[in-house]
């Protein structure tokens, strides 16, 4: 059987003692770099590259594979403890995972992190032996017009996430899309927008410093505006790692995590991106403590991060097969891959079945080095926590400052990253939440260029969205949802709609 | 629920419009009012650039579209805002903006010239007096181990072209 077969392959590829070890050392080394505030999986990824160059191709991919997981892990652990998202499907476990932290729930946070995207790996790897090729087929279906809805439907579930105003939300998103369009627009042959004749700009805003600043500085500077002390963290830490029935009730928003993220992950561009945004909605639609999510909701932190992690194995195929990237770190893997002499192609899985079988497999591998390293680790950052805060939160500003000279080895981007928080902090004396923001942001010059192209093949016929089936079923599902979103909250207390948190 | 016509018998004229003015200045109504100076910003800076039509979007549609939205938005708060519990703005912490962000500036102006220890060191320390609760023995012995642990991960550890010590000399 196909699938049997693809596995032993994998296998026989991926549990080598000198792959193992790779592995092992870049799961070990992205968890360490990932970890630290200013360094996102970016640029922990860029940063670690260097020492692949050595290996041969297959053990260089293997390792890459295990420092992206270590990074994103790590990347979820800042999140969860400092409220800095490193990359943009992070952004969601900000918003439970932080919260619960707040109240001395943190190392649950991260087990159940952990323990979620564990079994996501899981049930993704056995997905993708089983159904990876016929798959590869269908994202080659989707036009312009269905990748601009789908787009558009993702950050529809950005907004839902709001526990504030949804109208406050939807204007962020939009905010989102306009500061995505500042620096240089290609599809017009380097037209400058928005920059304000300055250099800097023309290149854009660069998404890392962008979330340092928001969500990082940001978070500082209203600390420190709080005059009551912010030493809830030492909240009786009884439990550190999830209790079984944290476990149990995580479940179900794991399972389905994973089948969101599954899904969502193979279809080509931004589908790996939205994943944790749509199971965070799903979790909150579907709970019957909805209240809950935004203030430490465990399923809030176990559906996204399961999604992510589904997502991010899933995306290998589109990825493989059609050298499409849902992300900047998924670029960077390209790079990386090509840099080994693999081109991404429909017959990667053909051609190189040793690589393509090898890499899911010790993806796995991978997941469960993540556990092993990971959750005798949750005591250490918890412990993290416990430094004063008048001592910590300098250290997390001169590593972000660090984190954002890396990024270009420019000190404007230092700079960038005061504005940044400032804005940051401005939003949250508004009541604006930045997340929103942060999506809208990364999905801009897609959604933009898909409606450009669109048009132009419609040849300026606005139905076209309407007229495709597969765009016309997101868009009746964005709208759908987005009606279920305003009305809870048009029945309650009208006097409450525009009021923040 | 109030709403700003209150009749106050007071022989003090301008003590009413302040009051009136002040009361409108809820967080709403201002986020409102940004929002719509930013769209209507966003369209002016796009002004030199073309819409073109909609078989041939040009570069400047996608910006008009959203500074539309957005300046939609913020007049719909504006207006909601006169209706719903007026919010107002609480204080800003005026210590801890001006030192955070004075040391982001000075990180960054110090970098280069002279290297990163002093550089996170100093740093440090500007950016740990941002509260009223720091103590500087504490800063100082903090700021030195900051100093070593940023140059031991990312100039020793992962070999990253920063100069370590100051270059002016």
């Amino acid at each position: 059987m196909d699938f049997l077969q693809h596995l032993g392959l994998g296998a026989a590829v991926a549990l080598t003692a000198s792959n193992m070890l790779y592995c092992f050392i870049g799961c070990l080394v992205g968890t360490l770099i990932g970890v630290l505030p200013g360094l996102g999986p970016i640029a922990t990824i860029s940063i670690l590259l260097p020492i692949t160059f050595g290996l041969d191709p297959i053990g260089a991919l293997i390792m890459l594979a295990g420092i992206y997981y270590g990074a994103q892990y790590g990347g979820s652990t800042t999140a969860i403890l400092l409220r800095i998202p490193g990359e943009a499907n992070s952004v969601v476990t900000v918003i439970d995972g932080y919260a619960m932290a707040e109240q001395g729930r943190a190392g649950i946070a991260l087990g159940i992190a952990a323990i979620g995207s564990f079994i996501a790996g899981c049930i993704a790897t056995l997905f993708i032996a089983a159904v990876g090729s016929p798959l590869a087929t269908i994202a080659i279906r989707f036009s312009a017009a269905s990748y601009f809805s789908l787009m558009l439907m993702g950050l529809v579930f950005a907004v839902t996430l709001s526990h504030g105003s949804v109208v406050k939300s939807l204007a962020m998103t939009i905010l989102g899309l306009l500061l995505s369009t500042i620096g240089t627009d290609i599809a017009t042959a380097g037209t400058r927008r928005l920059t304000f004749g300055s250099e800097y700009l023309d290149s854009g805003i660069n998404f890392s410093l962008l979330a340092m600043g928001l969500f990082g500085i940001g978070e500082i500077l209203k600390n420190l505006g709080q005059t009551e002390e912010a030493e809830s963290t030492t909240a009786g830490i009884g439990r550190i790692l999830p209790s079984w029935s944290d476990i149990r009730n995580s479940l179900g928003a794991i399972l389905r995590g994973t089948g969101i993220g599954m899904f969502l992950g193979i279809l080509p561009g931004s589908g790996a991106v939205i994943s944790p945004f749509a199971s965070y909605s799903v979790e909150k639609r579907i709970s019957r403590t909805p209240e809950k999510f935004g203030h430490g909701a465990i399923q809030g932190v176990a559906g996204p991060e399961s999604a992510n992690n589904a997502a991010a194995q899933t995306c290998f195929i589109p990825l493989l097969t059609l050298g499409l990237p849902a992300s900047a770190v998924m670029a960077l893997m390209i790079g990386a891959m090509t840099l080994q002499g693999i081109t991404p192609g429909p017959n990667v899985m053909n051609s190189r079945p040793d690589l393509f079988w090898g890499m899911i497999v010790s993806m796995w591998v991978g997941n469960l080095f993540l556990i092993i390293i990971n959750l005798p680790l949750v005591r250490v950052w918890v412990a993290l926590l416990k430094v004063p805060y008048r001592i910590l939160f300098p250290a997390i500003i001169v590593f972000c400052c660090m984190g954002a000279y890396t990024i270009n080895n420019s000190t404007d981007d230092v700079m960038m990253l005061a504005v940044f928080g400032l804005l940051g902090f401005a939003f949250s004396k508004f009541s604006f939440e930045p997340a929103p923001l942060l999506l809208g942001f990364v999905l801009g010059s897609m959604i933009e260029d898909n409606l450009r192209r669109s048009l132009i093949m419609s040849q300026g016929d606005m139905a076209v969205f309407f007229k495709e089936p597969l765009s016309l079923a997101l868009l009746i599902i964005t709208a759908i949802l987005l009606i279920f979103t305003i009305s809870p909250k048009l029945r309650t207390n009208r006097n409450n709609i525009f009021q923040g948190d | 629920m109030e709403r700003g016509y209150i009749v106050v018998k007071i022989d003090n004229a301008s003590a009413i419009k302040s009051k009136h003015i002040k009361h409108y200045l809820t967080v709403d109504f201002i986020s409102g009012a940004f929002l719509i100076i930013i769209g209507a910003g966003a369209i002016v800076s796009s002004a030199n650039l073309e819409l073109g039509q909609l078989a041939r979007p040009g570069p400047a549609i996608f910006i008009w579209l959203n500074s539309v939205l957005l300046a939609a938005i913020g007049a719909a708060l504006c207006v909601f805002s006169t209706f719903t519990e007026p919010v107002y703005l609480a204080q800003w912490p005026v210590r801890g903006i001006l030192f955070v962000t004075a040391g982001i500036l000075s990180f960054s102006l110090m970098l280069h010239p002279l290297g990163m220890l002093a550089t996170c060191f100093l740093s440090f320390i500007i950016s740990g007096l941002a509260t009223a609760k720091s103590r500087p023995p504490e800063l100082l012995v903090s700021g030195a181990v900051m100093a070593l642990l940023c140059a031991g991960t990312f100039a020793l550890g992962l070999d990253l072209p920063i100069p370590l010590f100051p270059t002016i000399f």
